[in-house]
């Protein structure tokens, strides 16, 4: 298993996950919305990050819950537990990475005012 | 309905889907369907542009992903090569990096070769439009003008007369069509200034025989072509859209040549510029059946040959004038001096780009021969002799593609410089663009080019020598390809050669033509020509008055020592007389002879500046009694009475008066410095009522541009209507070999490129073997050799690379010379003194570029040369 930093895309499909089982389409949206539309996967790269996290054991195919039903060609996915060590991974990674940013003063050292953007 | 869009996008999805691995496809391919179905529903209720974003982004998705996970897939661990089509996309990406990587290699590389593409093309589109290209008529290699010539001398031409006209119209399979015309100026009044316009006089027919009709409005009818033809006209496509700035409304609008008003009816189509002669025309008319200068064009009828038309048309013509004149057909176009220009600056061109090849391919070999090592790596790990010949390969077809689209930009560019520059003989160059044809020349040329210079490099790196590359000292930088890179700096060095020599010919024979003796005194002189309004001054008598006014005004000017009024002023000297001469004592001579005549009032000699040979000028009863007496040139004295004293003797062109010569007076450039001074010419006492007077020889002080500016207001203070032209004898002398000059101008400026390149060449390999030959270089000093021993040696392969392709060079050059045989430049012969001033400049620069790199090896510190690897 990698200890590498995780793609944009891979770290956003594993914090979608982290909340709930989801299927393909429901992923994309998931993702776009987490990024305000600056990450839009088209399926290619969105089901290649998905097999190489099923590769590494962070993610693995879940059944489909009752209520879902629609098309039986559609899967759901799951996040293991390896998965949330990797995102959790990934996101002290990006703490120390945002601490050291406010340290070189390339960020203010406070958070931003609230509501200010 | 819906249904089966949807479907479509299924199916359509599902091809998309292979772009893909395998493994991938078969382990997501129908759930990558089902999500994809998800989006693109939730796309169309968005509308168009939403569907077209998703299969964008899916497409670009695919593709994307389908490469990156498969380069992924060809590189496992264990070192395994790829195959196939993947592996020549891991060529070319190798290709790619390596010519990024090193980006000052190839910038010069790429530029190199855009330079010889870039020339090359766009001396290919002045070609083209000029020579290659048919002209825009239909069925244009059919079209011909038939003429009668003077027995057998073909050059001189005449228009057929009535009467061989009439035979030909017997002979109705012989041609399709059989038309009229006839180019001449009008003044062209009440737009701007007067001025002179040139108009294209057709019969109603012509513009249908050409193929073409007007863009706008309508073309002649036959009812047009009664008597003087009726005032109506076309206008020429340029000067429509440049002086009625292309309105469509100028139909039924008036405009005024030579004082009368003529309705425009139509504006010709802009392929129609390309009939006559190619100098632009301006406005087209009716050809009146009263005319009598008609030229004809033809049209070939469908299975008659050229040569039995030919033939039927010379007996036809011969038989209409008793055998005094026979027939034949003249191609619309003829090979002129401009093709021949054009042909000597393609040849050179060509020589440039090789120049430019031999030394990518050299440079390339440089690359070669420093990447040894990476290649023997590459080799020893496994890499095939293929795969390493594939990579040089692609190099060297990355460069080429660059240097196409750098050289295409090059050739605009150029084209554009070329165009802006060139002079009025050359106003056919502006028909040169660059259209996909010439565009597709210059990507065969740029491939063609990588062809050349790409093979042999990859060639050579494909055959690394392991051994010695990986356990290289010295020497093996440079390796074999040493003697094949001093040969191509030879190569180089012999076309630079070949092409400097012709470069200096022609710079030769330009200053031997601007050093001709005129045979007038030029400071001072100056020619102004009046195009006196012929509707307001219709008789000879009465525009003679106009003229004696307007010389009286210009007398008045101050710094003005003389002025004559005169029917034409050297250098502008036309043929004005024709004719069978009978010189006394001798039978009349068989063809007919061309004489310039210069009519023109008391006091010319002295003011254009002819110093009299023999015999005495003008005298005043010449001009009053109409004496009869002439002066003639001293070649035309010899042509009449060879041997003999001429003064006193007489003479006839074609019947009488009875010319009496009275004064011999040098041979003169009567129309400019490349014309035959030997051209018979005579010089008449005006008659001032039939001379066509058209100018005022003007001899003045300390000339200036004001000067010129005060002359035209004179004339046109004494007739407002009046076309003037004034310009000075040095301006017109100049202008004579504008061609020239511009065709010598481009010669050196590819030479001067041409041997720059080769002294890159030089110095490119000298570096090299320096750097190779280092360490032993090191030793040598160590032990006690001097700087010079050391320099002249490493000059020594240099040297001997030079000389080897001057010798080459000059071969080509004289075999160069013997077939291109021009007689523009009299490049027939080649000059001893040419080649050997050209050889100086080569050596001069060869040296100049060895020296950096030889005193580079002297200067070297022995020990630190001795631990260098």
């Amino acid at each position: 298993m990698s200890m590498q930093p995780l793609t944009p895309l891979t770290m956003s499909i594993l914090l979608a996950l982290a909340k709930e089982d989801l299927h393909g389409y429901a992923l994309m949206q998931e993702v776009e919305a987490q990024t305000d539309g600056a990450l839009v996967p088209g399926t290619g790269s969105l089901y290649a990050a998905l097999q190489r996290l099923e590769d590494d054991g962070l993610v693995k195919q879940a059944p489909a819950p009752r209520d879902a039903g629609d098309d039986a060609r559609r899967r759901y996915f799951r996040i293991t537990t390896e998965g949330r060590a990797a995102a959790r991974r990934e996101a002290e990674r990006m703490v120390r990475v945002l601490e050291m940013a406010r340290e070189n003063a390339l960020i203010p050292r406070l958070p931003w005012p609230r509501g200010a953007r | 309905m819906s249904a089966a869009r949807g479907g479509a996008a299924a199916w359509l999805y599902r091809r998309l889907l292979r772009l893909l691995p395998a493994d991938l496809r078969n382990r997501h391919g129908a759930d990558m369907e089902a999500t994809f179905a998800a989006a693109h529903a939730r796309a169309r209720s968005e509308g168009a542009v939403a569907v077209l974003r998703l299969w964008l982004r899916e497409l670009w998705d695919h593709a994307r992903t389908g490469v990156a996970l498969r380069r992924r897939v060809r590189r496992p661990a264990t070192g395994r090569a790829p195959h196939g089509g993947l592996m020549l996309l891991d060529d070319l990406r190798l290709a790619v990096r390596a010519t990024t990587r090193r980006r000052a290699f190839f910038v010069l590389a790429a530029l190199t070769l855009a330079l010889g593409v870039g020339a090359t093309t766009a001396m290919y589109s002045a070609l083209r439009a000029v020579v290659l290209d048919p002209l825009p008529f239909a069925a244009a290699d059919r079209l011909v003008n038939p003429v009668a010539t003077l027995g057998d001398d073909a050059r001189v031409r005449l228009p057929l007369d009535p009467a061989q006209l009439a035979a030909l119209y017997t002979e109705e399979q012989l041609f399709d069509g059989l038309e009229a015309y006839s180019a001449t100026t009008m003044t062209l009044t009440g737009l701007d200034e007067p001025e002179r316009v040139r108009a294209m006089r057709v019969t109603a027919g012509l513009p249908a025989l050409l193929g073409v009709s007007p863009n706008i409005g309508r073309s002649f009818t036959v009812e047009e072509e009664v008597g003087a033809g009726a005032r109506v006209a076309l206008l020429d496509y340029s000067f429509w859209r440049s002086r009625f700035g292309g309105r469509v409304d100028v139909l039924g609008e008036t405009i005024h040549l030579n004082g009368e008003g003529w309705t425009i009816i139509g504006v010709m189509p802009r392929e129609a510029e390309a009939f006559g002669s190619g100098a632009p025309l301006h406005v087209w008319t009716p050809l009146g059946s009263s005319a009598p200068f008609r030229l004809s064009l033809a049209r070939l009828a469908d299975g008659v040959t050229l040569e039995t038309a030919v033939a039927r048309v010379d007996a036809l013509v011969s038989a209409a004038s008793d055998g005094q004149q026979r027939g034949m057909l003249a191609p619309l176009r003829e090979p002129g001096p401009l093709h021949e220009h054009l042909r000597i600056l393609m040849v050179a061109v060509t020589l440039l780009l090789l120049v430019s090849c031999v030394n990518v391919a050299n440079l390339l070999l440089q690359r070669v021969a420093a990447r040894g090592t990476e290649t023997a790596v590459r080799a020893a790990l496994g890499a095939s002799r293929a795969r390493l010949f594939r990579q040089f390969f692609f190099e060297s077809t990355i460069l080429a593609v660059t240097g196409g689209i750098v050289g295409a930009a090059l050739a605009y560019g150029g084209l554009r410089a070329l165009l802006a520059m060139r002079p009025e003989q050359l106003e056919l160059l502006r028909h040169a663009r660059i259209d996909g044809g010439v565009l597709l020349f210059c990507f065969a040329v740029s491939a063609a080019a990588g062809l050349l210079f790409g093979v042999l490099p990859a060639v050579r790196g494909s055959r690394p020598d392991a051994t010695s590359a990986l356990g290289r000292t010295g020497r093996g930088l440079l390796g074999g390809s040493a003697r094949l890179r001093w040969m191509l700096v030879s190569a180089e060095v012999a076309l630079s050669f070949a092409l400097l020599v012709g470069a200096a010919l022609v710079v030769t024979s330009l200053r031997e033509l601007s050093a001709r003796d005129p045979g007038f005194r030029v400071d001072g002189l100056i020619a102004v020509d009046v195009r006196l309004p012929t509707w307001r001054h219709p008789s000879a008598d009465a525009r003679a008055a106009v003229l004696d006014d307007v010389v009286d005004a210009v007398r008045r000017l101050p710094r003005i020592e003389s002025a004559v009024l005169a029917s034409s002023v050297p250098p502008r000297v036309g043929i004005s007389r024709f004719g069978h001469i009978r010189a006394e004592g001798a039978a009349p001579e068989e063809t007919p002879t061309a004489f310039r005549t210069v009519e023109a009032g008391p006091g010319l000699l002295e003011t254009v500046g002819i110093g009299l040979v023999a015999g005495r000028g003008f005298m005043p009863e010449d001009y009053t009694m109409a004496t009869d007496a002439v002066i003639v040139t001293r070649s035309t004295a010899a042509r009449l009475f060879p041997g003999e004293d001429p003064v006193g003797r007489r003479f006839q062109v074609e019947g009488p008066p009875d010319f009496t010569v009275v004064g011999v007076v040098p041979d003169l450039l009567a129309t400019g410095l490349t014309a035959d001074a030997t051209d018979p010419m005579l010089y008449l006492p005006l008659d001032r009522a039939r001379s066509q007077l058209t100018s005022v020889a003007v001899r003045a002080r300390d000339v200036d541009a004001q000067l010129l500016l005060d002359l035209r207001q004179t004339v046109r203070s004494v007739e407002s209507d009046a076309v003037v032209d004034v310009a000075t004898a040095g301006e017109l002398l100049y202008a004579s070999i504008a061609r020239e000059r511009f065709t010598t101008m481009l010669l050196s400026v590819f030479a001067t490129l041409a041997l720059a390149l080769a002294a890159v060449g030089v110095y490119g390999v000298l570096s090299q073997v320096v750097i190779a030959r280092t360490r032993e270089i090191g030793v040598r000093m160590a032990l006690g050799a001097n700087a010079v021993a050391i320099t002249t040696d490493v000059m020594r392969g240099g040297a001997t690379a030079t000389l080897a392709g001057l010798t080459v060079g000059a071969l080509v050059a004289i075999g160069g010379i013997r077939a291109l045989r021009s007689e523009i430049f009299g490049l027939s012969h080649g000059r001893v003194d040419v080649f050997a001033t050209a050889a100086v400049i080569l050596l001069v620069v060869a040296l100049a570029s060895m020296l950096l790199p030889a005193m580079r090896a002297a200067r070297m510190d022995p020990l630190r040369a001795i631990t260098t690897d």
